[in-house]
């Protein structure tokens, strides 16, 4: 996966590029909106990082230059919240995910993941996975054949999960997912709908459950 | 309460048709007056003539001469004059044919002319002149005045009508032309909210004290413009120059604690140190959030919806997160109105107030949230069975950086909830306020919203 990183900040820059390279992703990283423009022009990339408050122009220009031209590589944006008005208008203008600062590393790979492969999937009615089906339809659950009963967001929370299998999704994505709330609830809403669900999807004979947490970061359905 | 334009339109019209009335008065009274004098100089002449032709007959007059003296003028001008002469001791002597039978009266009481109606002739005008020896009266008739008095009378009541219709219409027309300038102001002003700032009323030409009032105005809302960009430049700036360092320490902190060769005595410090960060994000995005609600530029993305929906969505929330602490939560709604707010910010109120009183409830505590909508409000408690406040604090409460029991955990905020809270529901036109509850102890948190009035 090729990802170009926009980000003035030299420290954050560093840590970020090395941190992707760790994990097998080739980066580029520019520093400046005119060198992110030279860079799309004569390059393909998979996703692009895109910091707002850049030293000669605004990251949110920039991406409506790029959707005004069609460009379909999938752009996450990453700034402090207040920087714009709400994360709505990085939204609004074309981005494909958001992410304020300060983030965790860890969550900013989950999202660039579940990016890729939102971006890869495509539009299917039932979704499987080991033995859990669900059907979009008729907003029917079974689990080894056995119908289960979900509340809806139980049922918006499975869907979620089966979208990404194998990958992990962090709280607040969770939570922006389901409950679109851009704040902390102060609470661990998300655990407690997490752990519900994993009470209807156990299987006797099978220690792990199926959707697992990952320390720190979130849970992946596995 | 009748608006200024209908007030102003009615007043206008009363003012030109009663200023119609007077003139057509006035005008009435001044040709009257006109046509009066020329007849009284008719009669003037008329008898001049008359007494020199019989200012040569001496008394005791002989009617056969003054017959003679008179019968041709007499002829000439019956149609206009009638004629009547009394001999110095009263008997009429004389009269012009055209009088017949009819006789005209004395003018007792010393005026020479006077307006009479007279039976059979109608209104006559008529004018006494003495001389030794004759009183010689004449007498005009003053039919013509009778039409005039209908042409005006007609001009009079078919005129007032049209003047009022005219008069209306045309303070319409003034008046939509004169308070135009005010209708672009008042839908400019509308318009204008904490996002679109940059509006401005457009400044009539040659309106006089329109384009006074008009420039006045502007130059406020270019006051307030700025303060408005000061805030917003403000907190990005915090932001960004705050977030980003912060930034570079959690990516930091969290690498080392990924390390398997950090040594456990140091594992501790660095998990301290995350939290600690975090915390401190929060703290600052809080205060962030405060600032821009306090100058109203918070964004609110206003939905109307039923509230009883919208409780009930929370509620199946809720009632997890309380029976995920050992807690109970009971949820009672007393009718549903249809209330106008931003859903993610009013969820973001009802969590906090729900975290607070979860933190403060003794284990198995129930936890009642109550709605209730009348009289075009929608009342929100949430009552806990905690130790509550003292009852001089709880006003406190909603004030910034104010935590009555020491910070235990990250996360559980700097005091700042409550008073974002108090922003929040501020922003939307509402209250928010703190009692005790008086059958146990337990604090109850309430805010009140306007309902849709439609």
């Amino acid at each position: 996966m090729k990802i170009l990183l926009v980000e003035d900040d030299r420290k954050i820059g560093q840590f970020v590029k090395k941190g992707l390279e760790e994990v097998s992703y080739a980066a580029v990283w520019v520093k400046t909106a005119q060198e992110a423009r030279e860079a799309v022009s004569q390059n393909q990339f998979d996703v692009i990082i895109l910091d707002i408050g850049l030293p000669d122009g605004n990251g949110l220009q920039l991406l409506t230059d790029w959707r005004e031209k069609k460009m379909a590589t999938q752009v996450l944006i990453l700034s402090a919240r207040h920087e714009v008005d709400d994360k709505i208008a990085g939204l609004n203008l074309g981005a494909d995910d958001y992410l304020t600062k300060p983030f965790s590393f860890g969550e900013l790979l989950a999202r660039l993941r579940s990016l890729v492969r939102r971006h890869a999937g495509q539009k299917k009615t039932v979704l499987e996975h080991r033995g859990i089906r669900l059907d979009l339809l008729t907003r029917e659950v079974s689990f080894d054949h056995v119908p289960v009963q979900l509340t809806q967001r139980e049922f918006a929370l499975l869907e979620l999960f089966l979208h990404h299998p194998s990958r992990v999704l962090t709280r607040t994505q969770i939570a922006e997912k389901i409950w679109d709330c851009h704040f902390d609830m102060e609470t661990n809403l998300v655990d407690v709908y997490v752990a519900k669900l994993r009470g209807k999807l156990r299987r006797d004979h099978e220690p792990e459950p199926l959707i697992q947490s990952v320390r720190g970061v979130g849970y992946k359905l596995v | 309460m009748i608006p200024l334009r209908t007030s102003h339109i009615a007043f206008y019209a009363v003012i030109v048709t009663l200023t119609f009335t007077i003139a057509v008065g006035i005008g009435f009274w001044f040709i009257r007056a006109e046509m009066l004098e020329g007849n009284d100089f008719l009669l003037d002449a008329e008898s001049e003539e008359i007494l020199a032709r019989v200012a040569t007959l001496t008394a005791p007059l002989d009617v056969a001469k003054l017959e003679v003296a008179l019968k041709e003028h007499i002829q000439n001008d019956e149609a206009l004059f009638y004629f009547q002469i009394h001999s110095a001791d009263g008997a009429i002597i004389f009269d012009s044919p055209n009088l017949g039978a009819k006789r005209l009266p004395d003018l007792t009481g010393g005026a020479d002319k006077r307006t009479l109606s007279l039976p059979e002739l109608g209104l006559m005008r008529v004018a006494e002149y003495h001389t030794p020896t004759l009183h010689l009266q004449i007498a005009m008739s003053l039919r013509n005045f009778e039409s005039v008095n209908e042409v005006f009378t007609r001009v009079f009541w078919l005129g007032i009508p049209i003047i009022a219709c005219l008069s209306i219409a045309f303070g319409l027309v003034l008046q939509s032309l004169t308070l135009r300038p005010i209708r672009l102001m008042q839908a400019t002003a509308r318009r204008i909210t904490a996002n679109n700032l940059n509006e401005r009323i457009p400044v009539p030409p040659r309106a006089g004290e329109m384009t006074a009032l008009a420039k006045l105005l502007n130059e406020m809302m270019d006051r307030l413009e700025k303060s408005f960009t000061q805030v917003k430049r403000f907190t990005a700036d915090t932001s960004h120059e705050l977030m980003t360092p912060l930034s570079v320490i959690r990516l930091h902190t969290e690498q080392l604690l990924n390390d398997p060769g950090l040594p456990p005595q140091h594992r501790h410090s660095v998990e301290e140190q995350l939290q600690e960060t975090i915390y401190l994000t929060e703290t600052l995005e809080r205060l962030l959030t405060l600032a821009k609600a306090d100058s109203s530029v918070l964004p609110l993305k206003l939905k109307s919806s039923l509230t009883s929906d919208y409780i009930s969505q929370f509620a199946e929330d809720a009632k997890l997160l309380a029976e995920s602490r050992g807690l109970k939560l009971v949820v009672a709604q007393n009718g549903s109105g249809t209330a106008v707010f931003d859903h993610g910010w009013i969820r973001q109120v009802l969590f906090n107030l729900l975290s607070n009183a979860m933190r403060h409830s003794p284990p198995g505590g129930i936890i009642t949230c109550h709605s209730q909508c009348a009289e075009g409000r929608w009342t929100v408690e949430v009552w806990d069975e905690g130790p509550g406040v003292p009852p001089e604090q709880l006003a406190a409460i909603f004030e910034r950086f104010v935590q009555l029991t020491p910070r235990s955990e990250p996360g559980t905020g700097a005091g700042l909830g409550l008073a974002i809270c108090k922003s929040i529901i501020e922003l939307h036109k509402g209250v928010i306020s703190a009692r005790l509850r008086t059958d146990r102890s337990g604090l109850i948190v309430q805010f009140i919203l306007p309902l849709d009035a439609a």
